[in-house]
């Protein structure tokens, strides 16, 4: 039984907002309580996080190093904060380091326990993936705001009202798998699709459409709402913030790229533009027909979840990097 | 797949880039860290520029198509010199025997009379249909310069028949207007014969004053569905560093930090393990880091889509 006082701390952790009780009770079962020395470190940035923590005595110190500055102490964690939350998610480098300020208490969720959880509690594993989802997207929107401040007072290149009006008027075009040449069975040996099993992979592409688009055409225009979500299958699409005719590329998205607006995940439009970067042939899945696969096949839809939450933390690090490289070049001017 | 360092700033023992750190660009012919199933064997090369050398204007040149960790000269030499500019790249080729590994295909290639050297990570698929219209566009007496038989060279001598002079001074608009047209010629080729296939170009250009590098695809994301899985289907890494100056600060190799900047090193991998310093060019893009006064200014810009 978990004492009640930290039972209640992690109720009101973000990641864990919406489990049960139960179910945090099982989750913690299984994880360990960590105590870290004075000056210990918990996370090395740069290095791969081996789990998520969250402070259950004492206090801790976010410290970053990054291009153009000396390590600095960015935040001071305390009981009930958590770090290290995208590491369950993408087992990439940390981007800050976490050192104990004095003695400290965790509760470490590893990541390969974050990982059985789809075997035997996919619904825990879920609702955490959903309330880290919406974290990082909230994250988006404070980025995307300083990114905005940043182009608003530098003096790139305006880009052309033409073009982008142009660019509104052409949209992808539904093509039928014959004339894009490509065999539905082809399709399922993409990496994209090793994830799904035949019975998934045939529901998915029931309620998707195959869609070519020709360079520089709108996929998602920035403020849109109920925006689909796109797999790139051959091809490139651009992921990029416009701000007063000034546009900054975030990352060109290739071959297997999953992407689409977080309004699905937290009802806020689109922050990015998307649009094609080369022509591009990409399956295309509504906002309609997702809420459809998460009412009808829930074990389909928990992947896909998982799909959204990583595309995000993909798109978070991007953005990090432009805002870094803002402050450092002279860029489109 | 190949390695290329540049490095424009305060002079440095390259010593210090080529072995001393914990990925250092000697390490990554052998154990990259980027694409690491692919080894790096076919060849160094540098070019060197130091205001203490006879005829300044003109680089140290170092070429080899031996393994340059069995290099006994080259670690002895790279002690010992300490230029303000530096490009240098070590030659990954498919391990075949149709692969020729020469001293003409080193990189960096830098023409007698030039002041301007390339270095290549990349692969023009279908370059041998490419290349004789390509002589169309490359003036005679480059033409007549090339020895080898990489893809690379005749970019070079393309990019060098975009400029208006081998010598300079060039202004950085000029720089950024001859990669672009040798880009958009290769494309127009490309397209001539049908060639729609991704591959990748990351130029790395200097000439002792400025250094530029491209991050670049031409028709990514479009392989043939039946292909083998390669390497030149992908974006190749191109990453940076900036700051005072580059060494063992704190027990750790790295860029000084300092309001003022003065240093920089554009790498196609990081030289150290820890990269949180660095930061990676996002894809199309092309950055050019220019010496004014004492100082080194970047501007980077957007590479348009050629298709």
């Amino acid at each position: 039984m978990l004492n009640p006082e930290i039972k209640k701390l992690l109720l009101a952790a973000s990641p864990f907002r919406y489990l049960q009780p139960q179910e945090l009770e099982t989750l913690i079962a299984h994880s360990k309580i960590l105590s870290f020395k004075n000056q210990e470190t918990l996370i090395q940035q740069g290095k791969i996080s081996h789990g998520m923590y969250i402070i259950i005595e004492g206090k801790a110190l976010v410290i970053v190093k990054a291009l153009g500055k000396n390590a600095m102490t960015f935040a001071t964690l305390e009981e009930g904060n958590f770090i290290g939350e995208t590491s369950l998610i993408e087992k990439i480098p940390a981007t800050a380091s976490v050192v104990a300020e004095g003695p400290l208490q965790c509760i470490q969720i590893t990541t390969t326990y974050f990982d059985m959880l789809s075997s035997f509690f996919p619904e825990t594993k879920y609702k955490i993936t959903k309330a880290i989802t919406e974290e990082i997207c909230d994250r988006l929107i404070q980025l995307h705001q300083k990114i905005s401040v940043l182009m608003n007072h530098s003096n790139m290149t305006q880009i052309s009202l033409l073009s982008e009006i142009i660019k509104t008027f052409t949209h992808p075009e539904p093509i039928s798998y014959e004339d894009a040449h490509i065999g539905y069975n082809q399709l399922r040996h993409l990496p994209f699709f090793e994830l799904f099993s035949t019975e998934e992979y045939d529901q998915l592409l029931a309620m998707a459409k195959l869609v070519q688009a020709k360079k520089n055409c709108t996929l998602i225009k920035e403020g849109e709402r109920d925006a689909p979500y796109f797999v790139v299958l051959w091809g490139a699409a651009q992921a990029s913030i416009i701000q007063h005719n000034k546009i900054a590329k975030i990352m060109v998205l290739g071959p297997m790229s999953f992407f689409g607006s977080p309004s699905y995940v937290n009802g806020s439009p689109s922050i990015i533009t998307y649009s094609s970067f080369e022509r591009v042939t990409l399956l295309k899945i509504s906002t309609e027909n997702l809420i459809f696969l998460q009412k009808n096949n829930i074990q389909l839809w928990y992947k896909i979840i998982d799909l959204i939450c990583r595309s995000f933390v993909t798109l978070d690090r991007s953005m990090a990097k432009l805002y870094v490289r803002l402050n450092n070049e002279l860029y489109n001017r | 797949m190949c390695r290329v360092l540049s490095y424009l700033g305060n002079p440095i023992i390259i010593e210090d880039l080529l072995y001393k750190p914990d990925s250092s660009f000697i390490k990554q012919s052998y154990n990259p860290k980027y694409m690491s199933h692919l080894l790096n064997l076919a060849g160094f090369g540098l070019v060197a520029w130091d205001t203490t050398s006879h005829n300044p204007l003109f680089p140290h040149i170092y070429k080899t198509p031996q393994l340059p960790f069995y290099d006994e000269n080259l670690r002895n030499f790279s002690e010992k010199i300490k230029p303000y500019c530096l490009l240098a790249h070590i030659r990954g080729v498919a391990s075949s025997d149709n692969s020729i590994v020469s001293n003409q295909n080193v990189h960096p290639f830098i023409f007698e009379g030039s002041t301007m050297a390339l270095a290549h990570n990349g692969s023009l698929i279908g370059f041998d249909q490419m290349k004789y219209d390509l002589l169309h566009y490359i003036q005679l007496p480059y033409q007549k310069k090339i020895v080898g038989n990489t893809d690379s060279e005749w970019i070079y001598a393309l990019f060098l028949s975009q400029l208006s002079n081998p010598i300079g001074p060039y202004k950085t608009d000029s720089i950024i207007h001859a990669i672009l047209e040798t880009l958009k010629i290769l494309q127009q080729v490309r397209h001539k014969h049908h060639l729609s296939v991704n591959s990748p170009v990351n130029l790395f250009i200097s000439n002792g004053n400025f250094i530029a590098a491209t991050r670049f695809v031409f028709d990514y994301g479009w392989q043939p569905f039946d292909a083998e899985p390669s390497a030149h289907f992908a974006y190749h890494s191109l990453w940076y560093t900036y700051g005072e100056s580059y060494g063992l600060h704190d027990n750790e190799y790295k860029m000084k930090e300092s309001e003022k900047k003065s240093s920089i090193i554009i790498a196609s991998e990081p030289l150290t393990e820890d990269v949180t310093t660095w930061i990676e060019m996002p894809e199309s893009t092309l950055i050019v880091a220019e010496r004014i006064g004492n100082e080194i200014k970047i501007v980077s810009q957007d590479i348009p889509n050629m298709s």
